[in-house]
């Protein structure tokens, strides 16, 4: 078999381009600039102005795009309002996250300089003296952005693989990084890593059985054979499962979640925050190209399946969340829960799930983000008067609404984002992705999310009471401080805004939403 | 005149309210302000009643709306008031006996420092009184009916800081309430199968109704009846409300209030024409009720309490009358108002008593009180006879014409009625002596600290008027049957059965069993010493002095059960319907933690969760697909 | 035409804002602020009841429709019949004399700032719900107004006060909830298109009788538990226990009405076969309802929980009213929506004041106030006796028209309920005896009657409860049409022979 080369439009892959760029020249800088703090100043500028431009040319793209949309690269890459819409999301979810990277309170970041050495050793103590500080993560998380962007392109099953691992191996670099409780970092990184590769390794046997049965790599070549087989193969479908288990594992649905907890809780805060809300996009985007475009014809095959997985994922995501104790852990259940959610809209095999998918994850990323934002805010305090660690026992959070009356709120906010309360932004996402599932007939699955989204809201509420209603005892005004970094406070502010907006003026993104509802086969 | 008759039910309603809301500051005028009131409604009550007379006898039915109060739709009830024969003999009696007793609780009522409000109450009292038998319509009758329950309850409990008072006026109120679920769904009946619950029209429609419908309007109206007019089996509370002021417990209790229920079966009679059963079912409790009552009269020490042991018969009387239908319609409205002034007229002499002695109400520690209170055992003698059904006294013409009437019919029900009607008059005399010899006669039983002593003008000349009630009423009305020829109107024109017995045969009975009454209750009260404590007794006196274990058996039915039962509920919302919540709740965070379990932080369980994944999806799409 | 629906939804807000955005030193007027706001929230709300045509009371008037978001369908829309108008004026009436009845709540500026912010809020929302003219709007006032009532618990209650908040919350989003799947059935199985959530559109649709039926069972589930229906009714007790006694005025007397406001004007019209289906089961757990609210009420030791529990049983009643589907009865059940509010609303506010006056809202630690306090002692008995639906005031008429109206269509649910009636003179009388009567007891001796301010409070009400009684058609009148407009699309004249045989 020949691979012919494919004829590259270049124009439609610029955002992605941009951002990969910006990694490039992120990583010369490294070399290059000694100096720790214009070597961090340059990187957070560049990264800060790639992510932007990406997004502002995915819109300027929207505009002038053709029709609607066309392959880039051969059957490998497509370009349409979908995956547009997707690509903005993720560059203003990289510049969110970027901005978290940046922040820094009392001259530290929340990544350690030197991952290898001890923490509180001597060698960790000089870094710390000289202002050694750890700038790759910018061209790191770069590089993951820009895998995410195009992973909203694919439409082959190997290239598909390839982005994947594209995206995922500077994550799994980004979540060992931790400047505190660094072993607990570490072995996040490592078991992501194994998971992941793991995962990886079913959906490379799935993608070859697939193969095995269609003789194509391109979504549409297996659609067409889907549709032209009248004999559902054994092999077809069971290479359809398998992966399927790949992109589930990145969404984080149950039963390849196992790893969400821990690397949520693992990871420096601002990589939690960037890979819950980019990541599960990401996936998401690729899951609804996937499934829409190469296994349309096999989706009363597959309902079970995503049922199946939908149901555990929700019901799982709730019930384990209840009795968490740590703050991002019980932010990674609850990412669970919303991957179960999302699920219930995919299933419906509609159009309108095109259309909610994208405004679910932007709501759900905005509120994370935001959300991630406030958690790393606040901070431990060590006995010595040093800011420690984010203190993330839920307990620590008491009385915050009185002591940070404005980041408690912005939390809350978030909180009830994430339950879906109306007029936040999670409200109309609930609203489209279960109108989505309904008008399918799936209402048996939007009861049971009705019900987890009711369970859910427990957690959440059980924070916001700890917040407002709850007194801190007295040895919190030592203990656990409220910073006030300018990153983490602009996040929150873009969080909360339009958190608010797309809860109370949805329709001009909706509008959006509905033209981006094509993909391009 | 007539087209004031609103201003009977206005005044005193806003009499009351101005002394309610003035507060301290009535306390100076309030009473005065209310006995005005009341003896406005006398005033233009008189001056209706003139009109009327002077109307033909077809036209003495004035009704007028006075505005729209639920309107529209299929349920539309103005407030109306109707002025008819029935009504206006109800708005004499409550304007004169209501206004005696205002006058006379001025002095009663004196040293009260609540004395204003008191009569505030009382004005409400007779308000309500007068809505209740001059509306127009079931719905407006209830708003009276309530109206009066509602002043009843305040009055009785007028003294409630003690504990049984305020017991017995929620008593009261409750038992009452029972009743009037009665009225309700007669109500909900008549709006269903007669179309409306107005008087008007309700009547037109009844001939129409069947059978059925209308014996259960009519029960419905008797357990109404039963509770207002303490008849069996809901008279229990008769007796406590006598912890009421005694001016209260003689135009309430006595004359004016219990009797509604008597108003309201005749009122209804249209409805029980076609009802025989019903009409049955109300003779049988009004002669069950009258042996009642007049057993528990028997073994009473409390004057009060054997007063109203007194009232519930004799109000039996007239619901056994009532029950006889248009026979007896007229006689027992005859006997309510006779019976309205001689017992009024002994209650307010016993308060006298009572006013003398300090309060005391127990009989056995009275005596000899003839001489030292002469207005009070004179005005009282009066009523004595009259109750007896001595001729000419007013208890004769009214009671003689139910016993009659009891004995008209066919089967068993003439004997049955008759005889029972005929023995209560024995019984009557038996007890009303026993109370007025225990405590007009006899020797001087009452402690040293005691100086009985007649009460105020302003007290016995109200008794006076009422003592010439008592004397004379019965013989006015009944000259040439002139008040049942003015209630035919209402009644229907009444066709004459013939008793079983011959009339003078049963004449002649009754007044035996009468004076056969008053001469045993002689022998034991007056030739005999009577003892200051309780004697031992036999177990039917006993039975007696306990109001023959009503409140037991109302305890051991209705109130232990539904204790136990409030109990069982609290205990049973808490525990089963909240305990599931909660139990949801806890449940869910249970299995979270057992779920929690399976995130054991090693990577080789992870990857062996997934391939568990794995192989059910696997299973899932294949077996799916085939 | 002047905007007041809008207006008076965005008034209140706007004060909240404005207390919110009060600098520290400037916080102790709050509570002229919020005062006046609300007060002059009331005076329009009277010129716009003025401006109401009774003779077109079924008509939605003062209608405004405005595009939202087209792309799911909803709009702003807002329009008041003569139901919608009554419950509008009762909040608005009883949002200041809440303010007023709390008047000394609170010893620190901040706290009233806060309180006060969230009453107005919650004003605001109240407001909307009864106006919102789409499934939508409706849906979300139904549920975001579930955030302020969240804090107001929360926040400003007593010892369990978190535990309330969280079950009040629990409970009511899981109605709320699963009404959602309803709603965006019902989008689903309407018109459609920019506008396919406006009531009127929504009316009459051709679904099948199963879709018809989940639907329904959906959004009644979300009303049962606001209204609270045996056995979805505990959270209300816990609530009323443990908040303050302002907060549990305006849940209880007008916010647990969304419910029975949303069977009328939601369930009746757009779901009319399947509410003839579900009637019987309904009318029997509303019945329950009357009598075990009642029994409970009597058990309780918790002057606040008795009355929380007086309401069950009072709900009950309403929901019989509207699901014997009889003209007198669903106008009975309307008037009842709006003098239960005054009459509980009353009633909570005076228990609110023997408990500021005691410290406890235990019946056992009262005893013989008749004597001390004979204003409140009066006040608190008339209030109570409204409470019995005593004939002269306002409850007695919509009860008698509910039980008289419904007995046609439900004989045997109104005969049982009929025995409420004597269950409501036990739990009022019974609570009266001992917290009025018998002996003063010890420490209550020196207890100061109703101020002039108390006076003011339950003034009004009394008056309001006094004048419906006397002249009920002042509200009838406008609930005629909208009664037998619900009445007509649920049983439409051939089914109605049917019924009533």
């Amino acid at each position: 078999m020949s691979v012919p080369s494919p004829v590259i439009l270049w124009g439609p892959l610029v955002p992605v381009l941009i951002v990969v760029g910006a990694a490039m020249v992120g990583i010369l800088v490294e070399a290059f600039i000694r100096q720790s703090a214009m070597r961090r100043l340059v990187q957070t500028v560049l990264a800060l102005a790639a992510t932007g431009a990406a997004m502002i040319v995915a819109f300027l793209q929207w505009a002038v795009l053709k029709g609607d949309g066309a392959r880039i690269a051969g059957n490998y890459l497509v370009s349409d309002r979908q995956s547009l819409a997707w690509q903005a999301i993720l560059a203003l979810f990289a510049l969110m996250g970027m901005l978290l990277f940046s922040s820094r309170t009392q001259g530290e970041d929340a990544f350690t300089p030197l991952a290898s050495v001890a923490p509180g050793s001597t060698e960790e103590a000089l870094a710390a003296k000289r202002g050694f500080a750890q700038t790759e993560i910018f061209p790191l998380g770069l590089f993951a952005a820009a895998g995410m962007m195009l992973f909203t392109m694919v439409s082959d099953t190997i290239v598909l693989f390839v982005v994947l691992e594209i995206l995922s191996l500077p994550l799994y670099l980004l979540v060992g990084l931790a400047r505190r409780r660094r072993l607990m970092s570490q072995e996040a990184a490592l078991k992501y890593f194994l998971m992941g590769a793991f995962a990886s390794a079913i959906y490379l046997f799935g993608a070859s059985l697939v193969f095995g049965y269609s003789a194509a790599t391109s979504y549409a070549g297996i659609a067409a054979s889907i549709a032209a087989g009248l004999d559902r193969q054994p092999m077809l479908l069971a290479g359809v499962a398998l992966m399927l288990v790949g992109l589930l594992f990145k969404l984080g649905a149950v039963p390849f979640h196992a790893w969400t907890p821990d690397v949520y809780q693992g990871a420096p805060t601002p990589v939690t925050a960037f890979m819950a809300a980019a990541t599960k996009a990401a996936a998401a985007a690729a899951l609804a190209r996937l499934l829409y475009l190469a296994l349309f014809g096999l989706a009363w095959e597959i309902a079970p399946v995503l049922w199946t997985v939908a149901i555990a994922t929700m019901l799982l995501g709730t019930v384990v969340a209840i009795v968490q104790t740590d703050v991002k852990r019980m932010l990674a259940y609850s990412s669970i829960a919303h991957a179960g959610f999302l699920l219930v809209a995919l299933t419906s095999f509609r159009g309108d799930a095109l259309a909610a998918v994208p405004f679910y994850m932007l709501a759900y990323g905005l509120a994370t983000l935001g959300a991630f934002a406030v958690v790393s805010q606040v901070r431990e305090r060590t006995p010595d008067g040093a800011l420690g660690a984010e203190a993330t026992r839920l307990g620590q959070w008491a009385g915050l609404g009185r002591r940070a009356p404005w980041l408690a709120a912005a939390m809350a906010l978030f909180l009830l984002s994430f339950a879906g309360i109306p007029l936040t932004a999670g409200f109309i996402g609930k609203f489209v992705a279960f109108r989505a599932a309904i008008d399918a007939g799936a209402w048996p699955l939007v009861l049971v999310a009705v019900l987890a989204s009711a369970a859910a809201a427990f957690f959440y509420v059980r924070l916001i009471v700890l917040m407002f209603l709850t007194p801190a005892p007295p040895e919190f005004d030592e203990s656990v401080e409220v910073t006030n970094a300018t990153g983490p406070w602009l996040v929150m502010l873009v969080a909360a805004a339009g958190t608010i907006l797309l809860g109370v003026l949805p329709s001009p993104v909706l509008e959006l939403a509905h033209q981006a509802a094509i993909l391009v086969p | 005149m007539l087209h004031l008759s609103w201003l009977i039910i206005a005044v005193p309603l806003a009499s009351a309210a101005v002394i309610l809301l003035a507060g301290r500051a009535a306390r100076k005028w309030g009473h005065w302000l209310a006995v005005a009131a009341s003896a406005t409604t006398v005033i233009v009550g008189i001056g209706a009643f003139v009109q009327m007379l002077g109307l033909d006898r077809g036209d003495r039915a004035f009704h007028e709306t006075l505005f729209r109060w639920i309107p529209g739709g299929e349920l539309s009830v103005d407030a109306g008031i109707l002025v008819d024969p029935l009504s206006m003999s109800f708005v004499l009696l409550v304007s004169v006996v209501g206004t005696l007793i205002h006058v006379y609780s001025v002095a009663y009522m004196e040293h009260d420092p609540r004395r204003s409000t008191f009569f505030a109450y009382l004005n409400l009292f007779i308000a309500a009184m007068f809505l209740l038998v001059l509306a127009d319509s079931y719905l407006l009758l209830f708003v009276g009916w309530e109206g009066v329950g509602l002043a009843s309850y305040l009055l009785i409990g007028f003294w409630n800081q003690k504990s049984e008072f305020a017991t017995a006026a929620n008593k009261a109120f409750i038992v009452n309430r029972i009743g009037d679920m009665g009225l309700i769904l007669a109500m909900a009946l008549m709006f269903a199968h007669l179309g409306s619950v107005d008087f008007a029209h309700a009547f037109a429609a009844a001939p129409g109704a069947s059978t059925g419908v209308l014996t259960a309007i009519g029960l419905a109206l008797l357990l109404a009846a039963c509770g207002k007019s303490a008849q069996f089996p809901l008279q229990s509370w008769l007796g406590d409300a006598m912890a009421g002021p005694t001016p209260v417990s003689a135009l309430i209790h006595a004359a004016t209030m219990v009797t509604a229920g008597v108003y309201l079966v005749v009122r209804s009679g249209p409805i029980f024409a076609g009802a025989p059963n019903a009409l049955l079912a109300v003779a049988a409790v009004g002669a069950i009720t009258l042996v009642m009552g007049a057993i528990i009269g028997m073994a009473k020490d409390d004057i009060k309490k054997a007063l109203a042991a007194s009232t519930m018969s004799q109000i039996g009387y007239m619901m056994l009358a009532a029950g006889l239908g248009p026979v007896g319609y007229a006689f027992a409205i005859f006997h309510l108002l006779t019976h309205g002034f001689f017992k009024a007229g002994m209650f307010l002499g016993a308060g006298s008593v009572m006013h003398g002695m300090d309060d005391q109400v127990n009989m056995r520690r009275f005596g000899g009180l003839a001489t030292l209170m002469k207005f009070t055992w004179v005005t009282f003698g009066l009523g004595w006879l009259a109750i007896l059904g001595v001729p000419p006294f007013s208890g004769f013409w009214s009671k003689d014409k139910i016993i009659e009437a009891a004995f008209i019919g066919d089967g068993w029900k003439p004997w049955v009625f008759g005889l029972t009607a005929m023995l209560g008059a024995g019984l009557t005399a038996y007890y009303m002596s026993r109370l007025f010899f225990m405590t007009f006669y006899g020797g001087k039983r009452w402690t040293d600290d005691q100086h009985p002593h007649e009460s105020p003008l302003m007290m016995t000349v109200p008794m006076m008027i009422l003592a010439a009630g008592s004397a004379v009423l019965g013989l006015v009305l009944a000259r040439g049957n002139a008040f049942t020829a003015w209630l035919e109107p209402v009644t229907g024109t009444v066709a004459h059965g013939e008793p079983v017995l011959a009339v003078p045969l049963i004449m002649t009975l009754t007044l035996i069993l009468v004076a056969l009454g008053v001469a045993a209750a002689y022998f034991q009260y007056v030739s005999r010493p009577v003892p200051i404590t309780e004697p031992r007794a036999s177990v039917l006196t006993l039975a007696a002095r306990r109001d023959l274990f009503q409140d037991t058996v109302n305890g051991a039915l209705v109130q232990w059960p539904g204790e136990v039962l409030t109990r069982i509920a609290v205990y049973a919302d808490a525990a089963a319907i909240d305990g599931a919540v909660n139990k949801t709740a806890s449940g869910t965070a249970g299995l979270g933690e057992v779920v929690r379990k399976l995130q054991t932080g090693k990577v080789r369980s992870y990857a062996a969760t997934m391939l568990v994944g794995v192989v059910i999806l696997l299973a899932i799409v294949v077996k799916g697909g085939r | 035409m002047f905007p007041f629906l809008t207006v008076l939804i965005v008034l209140p807000a706007v004060a909240a804002i404005v207390l919110r955005a009060l600098p520290a030193s400037a916080r102790h007027a709050s509570r002229p602020i919020a005062l006046g706001s609300a007060i002059a929230e009331l005076a329009l709300a009277v010129v716009m009841a003025v401006r109401f045509v009774p003779s077109a009371a079924g008509d939605h008037q003062f209608a405004q429709v405005h595009s939202w978001i087209p792309q799911i369908g909803a709009s702003w829309a807002v329009g008041v019949d003569g139901m919608g108008l009554l419950l509008i004026l009762l909040a608005v009436l009883l949002t200041p004399l809440v303010i007023l009845a709390g008047w000394k709540d609170d010893d620190d500026a901040d706290r009233q700032m806060k309180y006060l912010g969230l009453i107005l809020a919650l004003e605001s929302f109240m407001v909307l719900i009864f106006a919102a003219r789409d499934v939508f709007l409706f849906y979300v006032a139904f549920e975001a107004m579930l955030i302020p009532l969240y804090f107001l618990i929360g926040l400003f209650g007593g010892e369990q006060r978190r535990y309330a908040a969280v079950k009040f919350l629990v409970f009511s989003l899981v109605g709320g909830l699963v009404m959602l799947a309803g709603v965006i059935a019902l989008y689903g199985a309407g018109p459609g298109g920019s506008q396919g959530f406006l009531t009127d559109n929504l009316k009459g649709l051709s679904m099948s009788t199963t879709t018809e039926r989940l639907i329904f069972v959906a959004f009644f589930f979300a009303f049962a538990i606001k209204a609270p229906m045996v056995p979805l009714h505990t959270w209300l007790p816990t609530v009323a226990q443990t908040a303050r006694p302002g907060t549990t005025t305006l849940l209880v007397a007008v916010l647990d009405k969304v419910g029975t406001f949303g069977m009328i004007s939601l369930c009746l019209p757009l779901f009319p076969n399947a509410s003839r289906w579900a009637a019987p089961v309904i009318i029997s757990f509303a019945v329950a309802s009357v009598i075990y609210g009642a029994v409970l009420a009597i058990g309780q030791k918790d002057m606040l929980r008795l009355v929380a529990y007086t309401s069950v049983s009072h709900f009950g009643v309403m929901v019989l009213g509207i699901f014997a589907f009889r003209q007198t009865a669903l106008e009975g059940s309307a008037f009842y929506m709006l003098n239960h509010g005054l009459s509980t609303g009353a009633l909570f506010l005076v228990v609110g004041f023997l408990i500021k006056r005691r410290g406890s809202a235990q019946i056992a630690d009262f005893g013989g106030l008749q004597r001390v306090v004979p204003v409140l002692a009066g006040t608190f008995l008339i209030i109570g006796l409204s409470a019995l639906a005593l004939p002269g005031l306002s409850p007695f008429v919509s009860e008698i028209m509910v039980l008289v109206g419904a007995y046609p269509a439900a004989r045997a649910a109104v005969i049982v309920a009929i025995v409420g009636v004597v269950l409501a003179a036990l739990y009022i009388l019974l609570a009266y005896q001992k917290i009025f009567t018998g002996p003063v007891r010890k420490g209550l001796e020196k207890t100061p009657d109703l101020s002039l301010r108390e006076k003011l409070v339950t003034g009004p009400l009394i008056v309001a409860m006094v004048v419906l009684g006397f002249v009920p058609g002042v509200a009838l009148t406008v609930l005629r049409d909208p009664a037998a407009a619900a009445i007509t699309t649920t049983v439409p004249a051939n089914t109605a022979a049917e019924v009533s045989q």
